[in-house]
């Protein structure tokens, strides 16, 4: 009778230690070489991310308020002696928007924006405004406290409380009310009745 | 077996995944809220963020498993997480940050069990136990390390350097991850083994649905707890509240890391379930504590005992999982499917107990919490069975 299986590497279902040792260089070679062309990668990338940001300027401008007003339509020539047109009703009157444009040190958003209590000291972010139904804004909601994001609070603020003041780098926003209350004061809670601190009557 | 050089490398590479790690946290809202971002833009991609590492969990798994070089699956992980920080650094702008957050969830379902993988096959069966806990260690003081480090950074340079440094911290993780490459798995080792059990038959393996009970009910009762204690501190203390909270989150970090390796000697000498027990138990007192504790400062020591629970659960769960993956692989889509149920018992925990603080106190949310940690307690006494492999020759 033949022996059809030799012992050996081809021999199915075994592996010698032949075979085995040249995989092991194999796959310790092809590893390395993935994990070398991974840090070359990552190192250009970061290189190149690197440049994109340097030349971007640290937050892209605000698009231009519209800059023209809409002109209203031309008059009619004063020389129009035709037969008068027939009484149809006239189209409406196109709406004239006013519009303006402002410098970009004049204006700024609110959103994200740093809130400092009396002594300069960083209170925490605006993250919201709250509008009544008559489009009076009414507060601010601030996130407030927190270590590396745990533990931050979103209290709400009146708008009457917070005193805006120019800077060389923007508007100073800062609230008087001492920051321990602020951090003592109820969560501002979506849905539920908004306690504001800061309107006269929210005690001492 | 493995050089004493190669299991420092390893050491360097749970220290700098576990550090680059810490950036990816609740940090993000800060710095996307001061990027501008409204609440709302940012709940969508902190939404897309837990949704993906959540679903990533298990086909990441399986990706790992099916790859035969887990060095590389790790290392293509490492590279994905340093391009999401670059991304998110570069443009903070919606569709980017929601791509970052998608890709960080897969990439870090991928890298978890990849690391643990490479762990087992390159120590023996009986030295897995207290290698788990060396790794434990190193992450833990990568992780206080990391929140120290991008804490400062974060303060005194800005926000978006924060990102910087995370990508710039997977290098010396991808280069700790290539001194280990010169050593080939041991032949024995369960996460390499090529047999292969049907998914079915993991699915339906009572050790890992026991397991799976105490991991959920421990996280349902654990993850909620930080955040709380986090407000109420910022409630209560004033210009000391950060480094309160700081110490809230570095303190367990240290206790974890003391005693990370003695519960992994413990878990092979006495077994595993006599770990559990006592880490599990830590968990229901904490909750009573603080539901009780009001002053901030002492707060502190009673987070110290989250370092008990935290040692036994990152220990013990990629142990139990090689336990129970020695016969028939497929460790890695066990390790996914842990991790799957440890995301959803979080957010169930988060969701639930801030439900119950805002209509009914923080006290009782606390309470809440203690009652879920009694129940994991129960979990374990019960019905989880004891993994350890019995050794031939001691």
């Amino acid at each position: 009778m033949l022996a059809h299986t030799a012992d050996g590497p081809n021999r199915p279902g075994r592996r010698g230690v032949t075979a085995v040792f040249f995989d092991r260089r194999d796959q310790q070679t092809i590893t390395r070489r993935i994990l070398t062309r991974c840090i070359f990668g990552l190192s250009m990338t970061m290189m190149l991310a690197a440049i994109a940001v340097a030349q971007q300027p640290e937050s892209p401008p605000a698009p231009p308020a519209a800059s023209t007003p809409s002109e209203s339509p031309a008059p009619p020539p004063p020389h129009a002696l035709l037969p008068a047109p027939p009484p149809q009703a006239l189209p409406p009157p196109p709406v004239v928007v006013p519009a303006v444009q402002l410098a970009p040190a004049e204006l700024t958003g609110l959103l994200g924006h740093a809130v400092v209590d009396a002594e300069g000291a960083e209170l925490g972010r605006i993250v919201d405004l709250l509008v009544d139904n008559q489009g009076q804004v009414r507060a601010v909601v601030v996130d407030v406290g927190g270590f590396m994001g745990v533990g931050n609070r979103k209290v709400a603020v009146a708008w009457s409380a917070l005193r805006f003041a120019a800077s060389e780098k923007g508007p100073v926003i800062s609230i008087l009310i001492p920051p321990d209350r602020i951090k003592s004061w109820a969560d501002y809670i979506v849905g539920r009745p908004v306690a504001i601190l800061g309107t006269p009557g929210s005690g001492p | 077996m493995a050089s004493v050089r190669t299991l420092r490398g390893l050491d360097w590479l749970f220290f700098f995944v576990a550090d680059l790690q810490t950036g990816f946290g609740p940090f993000i809202a800060v710095y996307l809220t001061q990027q501008r971002w409204t609440q709302a833009q940012l709940g969508l991609a902190l939404g897309v963020g837990s949704a993906s590492a959540m679903l990533a969990q298990v086909p990441a798994g399986m990706l790992v498993d099916a790859l035969r070089g887990k060095a590389v699956a790790a290392a293509v992980a490492l590279a994905g997480i340093g391009a999401s920080a670059l991304l998110m650094a570069s443009s903070p702008t919606f569709w980017p940050v929601v791509l970052t957050q998608a890709v960080y969830g897969f990439a870090s379902c991928m890298l978890n069990p990849a690391l643990v993988a490479l762990t087992l096959g390159l120590v023996s069966t009986a030295a897995v136990a207290e290698r788990l806990g060396r790794n434990a260690r190193f992450a833990a003081i990568g992780s206080a390390v990391g929140a120290a480090l991008m804490g400062a950074c974060g303060t005194w340079v800005s926000s978006r350097a924060v990102f910087w440094l995370v990508a710039l911290l997977c290098v010396p993780a991808l280069l700790a991850l290539r001194s280990l490459g010169h050593q080939m798995a041991s032949p024995e080792a369960a996460a390499m083994r090529p047999e292969r059990q049907s998914v079915r038959d993991v699915l339906l393996d009572r050790r890992l649905l026991a397991y799976l009970a105490c991991v959920m009910l421990f996280h349902l009762a654990n993850a909620a707890m930080l955040p709380l204690v986090g407000v109420e501190i910022t409630k209560r203390a004033d210009q000391n509240a950060n480094l309160i909270i700081a110490a809230c989150i570095l303190v367990p970090q240290v206790i974890v890391a003391l005693l990370s390796p003695f519960a992994g000697r413990a878990a092979q000498q006495w077994g595993r379930r006599g770990v559990l027990l006592v880490g599990f138990c830590a968990l229901p007192a904490r909750a009573l504590l603080l539901a009780f504790v009001t002053d901030p400062l002492w707060i502190v020591p009673v987070q110290a005992l989250d370092g008990l629970g935290g040692a036994a659960f990152g220990v013990m769960t990629p142990l139990v999982a090689a336990d129970i993956s020695g016969d028939g692989g497929r460790f890695n889509l066990r390790m996914g499917i842990l991790g799957l149920a440890v995301g959803v018992a979080a957010t169930v925990s988060y969701t639930a107990a801030g439900a119950i603080a805002t209509n009914l106190g923080t006290p009782t949310a606390f309470m809440a919490l203690a009652l879920a940690g009694i129940c994991a307690v129960l979990a374990v006494g019960f019905t989880m069975p004891e993994t350890r492999p019995l050794l031939a020759a001691g």
